[in-house]
């Protein structure tokens, strides 16, 4: 009982529940392609992690991050392509981990980098896994309040909302809860604070009706995670250059 | 707890504020009001009045113009006008007889050629393209140009469905798709054919492929369109 209570308590079992159910609500409309689909992705970022932990940093881990990186990738890349690209940038996402770092810590969220890079050849992300906006909500909440992310929840919907509202596009109709609720507030990636919180939110917001506006085929919220994610690079005042783990 | 109450509260307004924005919007879209504001009505430019059979420009002055579902028709005079407004679609049907000898309304701005130009004989096409809700879930047999084997198919993106949920060829044909969006930018994603385009409202996409492989193809939007983008799907169907 107490292992259950312990393994409930924990954030990422949390977001890992979260992302199970939501999996879960598409499956009757995905199939068995999809599940094949979230599985492939899961297990090669399991894989693929725990491998380079092993070989790089000598060290065993319990890979709940790379699950959920795997779920995010498997989840938001359309499940019609070829296997092969649910591989490569499964692989991408996990490897940027490792190679982008500043003081050995990485720089992008990995799920998030892996879906910029197949944004960037151009392939498709359905967002399939954003199956149930109610349950991403309710959750979502619970957890931006609970790792202390809310600012940067705020900062995203203020500036998001305003300016797809002043150029007469409803902001509920073109926002992605799955993007604030799960990919925005990654802990590692994202700063914490008041105001830091409300930058990064912001400057993600803004980033993605600049990309609505001008580039909307290169998927509007993963670049502006990607540029948010740079921004707290910046802030965190850290010199950019350090390649490599320990 | 003060924070969370907070937080909480203004989630739950912005939330309240939006579905109310939603259904208002929701309501246009799915009723498929074209809005004048937002979608810019295109120009048909028939030289003939379609009530009347008289030249316009000639004995009858200059004319006068009437939209309707996004295009805009000319007329004698005013007294067509209100003959039109009671059977519309009959009058449509003798303006697009027309347009092989008048065609106008391929406006160079507002064309973008992925694949190829569009010729005289495209933009008659066009004149099948409903953006009325009438084509919603429909089936579209495509329409056959002079040459055989060429289909022409109008395509229309909203959110979050496209015009057809079935396109229809044999295999072997050429296919060009017409695409446009009526709100927000979409995407036509065919994967099988490789076909990765942006439409867009007020612009017309131009995909051409030769459909050399038969089956039923997933045709998706891979342009992040909004809450209900995972659902936007229709069916390319290829028979032998």
């Amino acid at each position: 009982m107490d292992k259950w209570k312990s393994f409930i308590k924990n954030k990422k079992n949390q977001v890992i529940l979260l992302l199970s159910f939501l999996c879960i609500i598409k499956i009757p409309e995905g199939g068995m392609r999809f599940v094949l689909w979230i599985a492939g992705g899961v297990l090669t970022c399991v894989l693929l992690d725990v491998l380079l932990n092993k070989v790089f940093r000598k060290k065993k881990i319990t890979p709940q991050s790379a699950i959920i990186t795997g779920f995010i990738v498997s989840g938001i890349l359309d499940y019609s392509l070829d296997w092969y690209l649910l591989v490569v940038f499964s692989a991408v996402a996990i490897l940027s981990k490792f190679i982008i770092q500043i003081k050995n810590k990485h720089v992008f969220n990995p799920a998030n980098f892996g879906l910029f890079a197949a944004a960037l050849f151009r392939q498709p992300l359905t967002w399939n896994i954003e199956s149930n906006i109610y349950l991403i909500i309710a959750a979502g909440i619970y957890i931006a309040l609970s790792i202390k992310k809310w600012p940067h929840v705020l900062g995203f919907l203020l500036v998001f909302s305003a300016a797809f509202y002043f150029s007469g596009i409803n902001p509920l109709n073109m926002i992605s809860w799955f993007f604030v609720f799960v990919m925005l507030i990654e802990p590692k990636t994202s700063g914490f604070g008041t105001w830091k919180g409300l930058s990064f939110g912001g400057i993600a917001g803004l980033t993605s009706f600049i990309m609505f506006k001008f580039m909307p085929q290169i998927d509007i919220f993963v670049t502006s995670l990607i540029v948010a994610n740079i921004f707290n690079a910046i802030v965190g005042n850290v010199k950019f250059g350090q390649i490599g783990g320990k | 707890m003060r924070k969370a109450f907070i937080f909480a509260s203004v989630i739950a307004l912005l939330f309240c504020a939006g579905y109310v924005f939603a259904e208002q919007g929701h309501e246009s879209s799915t009723m498929g009001h074209i809005n004048e504001e937002t979608t810019p009505a295109v120009e048909v430019g028939n030289k003939i009045c379609p009530v009347s059979g008289e030249e316009i420009g000639g004995a009858m002055g200059p004319g006068t113009q009437y939209e309707y579902q996004g295009k805009v028709y000319n007329f004698c005079c005013t007294g067509c006008i209100e003959e039109f407004k009671k059977d519309p679609e009959k009058y449509v049907k003798i303006v697009e007889q027309e347009m092989p000898q008048h065609m106008g309304m391929g406006e160079e701005d507002g064309h973008e050629g992925h694949h190829h130009m569009m010729g005289e004989k495209d933009e008659d096409m066009m004149m099948g393209m409903d953006k009325g809700p009438s084509m919603m879930g429909q089936h579209q047999e495509p329409m056959m140009t002079d040459e055989a084997q060429v289909k022409e198919i109008n395509l229309e993106a909203y959110q979050f469905a496209f015009s057809q949920d079935t396109i229809i060829v044999n295999k072997g044909d050429t296919v060009k798709i017409h695409a446009t969006s009526r709100d927000v930018p979409h995407g036509v994603f065919i994967k099988e054919y490789g076909i990765n385009e942006k439409v867009e409202k007020g612009k017309i996409t131009d995909i051409e492929f030769v459909a050399d492989k038969a089956g039923e193809f997933d045709i998706l939007c891979s342009v992040y369109c909004g809450r209900g983008h995972q659902n936007m799907k229709a069916k390319l169907v290829v028979e032998e």
